[in-house]
């Protein structure tokens, strides 16, 4: 199977004595929601952070479309978008000064910036500057830059954190939308697993840096009928616990 | 041309910034005393706009203030603002997942640093013209007898220019390591206040932030002719710094 992003016995630690990520092997299949699960400090900030370069790796190795991440990270960011832990954004410009930031990078049609405000329902904030916006439009519009340029992978890392429900909706309805038209994958780390219930069509769980669970939450769920996802995430971490 | 959309980048997130608004108060300041200077003492306005030393002494007085306080201390803090828009925004992680070489970045980041301080003494220039020609436009002031010394001014403020790089350098190598804006703000005021102590001292060419004053002090004040040519030690230092700089921002193990 053809994975768009896949890892190798990926370990990694702060300190030798503490290793905080052992032989993760991470495998997204192309076009799938991928829904990244684990309790607080499990490791998923770590393993997404490692995926886009941002921790020097330590051991294992990170492949995109089937080639090495190294072989050409400059072609390979092209095609992806991220969003990790907060929103980046520079607080004294408006929304659309903080993306034009971006396109400039990315050179991709000025027209996206319009477009993407709108998708993300934050079209008419004007002039306004981001640092008077409310945490649940600062996280619309670190979406906004994670899809800007159209990329063909979203790494997003608790995109709804802050958000109120109907902000959540948005947000899961938003990555659908993609996902369904556009084709693009999603991995998305999350510990809202109701969330992931209703988004995800593949999932992984990591538990002390280890991957517990990998497959299609279709998959995981038949495997203990009448019981949520909630119960079977509980139980999973639970076999692990030494 | 990657550098270049990068330039593009960097320029547009100092946008009503704090370090965008020092370039011009910072500029304006020092011409803008002269001129209230001026104007207090209107007796004297007509006899000094005919002088032909009134461009001779506005360059000196508004370098004299200049080169001891505000622009080593101007420098400090502008570059040091500059880098510290990406951590106080939280934005070295999306720039790190940027599509580009992180030294373009680097490059591109810190020339956006050099531009804004040329823009600088371009305005202070500008600043110092205008601190003589606007009393002519209170009636019995005559427009100044002696042509504006553009050559003159901008060959002085290209030395200074030179002199500066070594703080610019030392302020980014520092602000870049650390996420603390107080951090390279008291390495700079340390290496300042060293500066000022040394500058008369024999030996005071090897500290880092005293070239423009010793510039300024051999031009204009003792006339004494430094040991060593200070441009040349300004430029070696700038590239250490900056060398160093790269080095320890490439091997940075977390960029986020």
């Amino acid at each position: 199977m053809q994975y768009v992003l896949e890892t190798c016995r990926l370990s990694h630690g702060f300190s030798r004595r503490q290793p905080v990520l052992d032989n993760v092997g991470l495998q997204v299949p192309e076009a799938c929601i991928y829904g990244f699960l684990g309790p607080n400090g499990a490791g998923k900030t770590t393993t997404l952070k490692l995926i886009l370069g941002l921790l020097k790796k330590q051991q294992g190795d990170i492949a995109l479309w089937g080639r090495p991440f190294e072989d050409d990270r400059v072609g390979m960011l092209r095609k992806v978008g991220s969003f990790i832990e907060s929103p980046s954004l520079y607080g004294q410009l408006s929304a659309k000064d903080n993306l034009l930031v971006w396109q400039k990078i990315y050179r991709c049609p000025r027209e996206n910036i319009e477009q993407c405000l709108e998708l993300v329902g934050l079209g008419a904030t004007g002039g306004k500057k981001v640092r008077q916006f409310s945490l649940g439009m600062k996280q619309r519009l670190g979406i906004a830059v994670a899809l800007l340029h159209r990329p063909s992978l979203l790494i997003l890392d608790e995109p709804t954190n802050g958000l109120d429900p109907h902000g959540i909706i948005d947000v899961r309805e938003l990555l659908k939308r993609l996902n369904r038209q556009h084709g693009i994958t999603i991995l998305v780390s999350s510990h809202l697993l109701s969330e992931i219930e209703k988004l995800a069509t593949h999932t992984g769980i990591i538990h002390k840096g280890r991957m517990v669970y990998q497959g299609t939450l279709q998959e995981l769920l038949g495997r203990y009928p009448h019981t949520d996802l909630e119960q079977i995430f509980l139980d999973t971490i639970k076999m692990e616990r030494p | 041309m990657t550098f270049f959309y990068s330039f593009q980048s960097e320029w547009l997130k100092k946008k009503h910034s704090a370090a965008a608004a020092l370039v011009w108060v910072g500029a304006f300041l020092i011409p803008l005393i002269l001129l209230i200077v001026r104007l207090k003492k209107f007796g004297s306005l007509a006899a000094g706009n005919i002088s032909p030393v009134l461009w001779e002494g506005l360059y000196v007085r508004g370098w004299q203030f200049m080169v001891f306080f505000l622009l080593p201390l101007g420098v400090m803090l502008a570059t040091s603002l500059i880098t510290q828009l990406e951590y106080r925004n939280n934005t070295w992680k999306q720039a790190h997942t940027t599509p580009q070489d992180p030294c373009i970045l680097y490059l591109s980041k810190l020339s956006v640093i050099l531009v804004m301080l040329l823009q600088f003494f371009l305005l202070f220039n500008v600043g110092i013209y205008l601190a003589g020609i606007i009393p002519t436009l209170f009636s019995g002031v005559p427009y100044p007898l002696e042509p504006f010394p553009w050559r003159k001014f901008l060959e002085g403020s290209g030395f200074f220019f030179l002199d500066t790089l070594p703080i610019v350098g030392l302020q980014y190598l520092v602000s870049m390591q650390f996420r603390n804006f107080m951090v390279p703000l008291a390495v700079g005021v340390g290496f300042y206040v060293a500066s000022m102590v040394a500058v008369n001292w024999e030996y005071g060419y090897t500290m880092p932030y005293c070239y423009s004053s010793i510039e300024f002090l051999h031009g204009h004040m003792t006339k004494r002719e430094p040991a060593v040519n200070i441009h040349v030690w300004a430029l070696a230092y700038f590239a250490v710094f900056i060398m160093v700089s790269y080095v320890l921002y490439r091997t940075k193990r977390d960029k986020s």
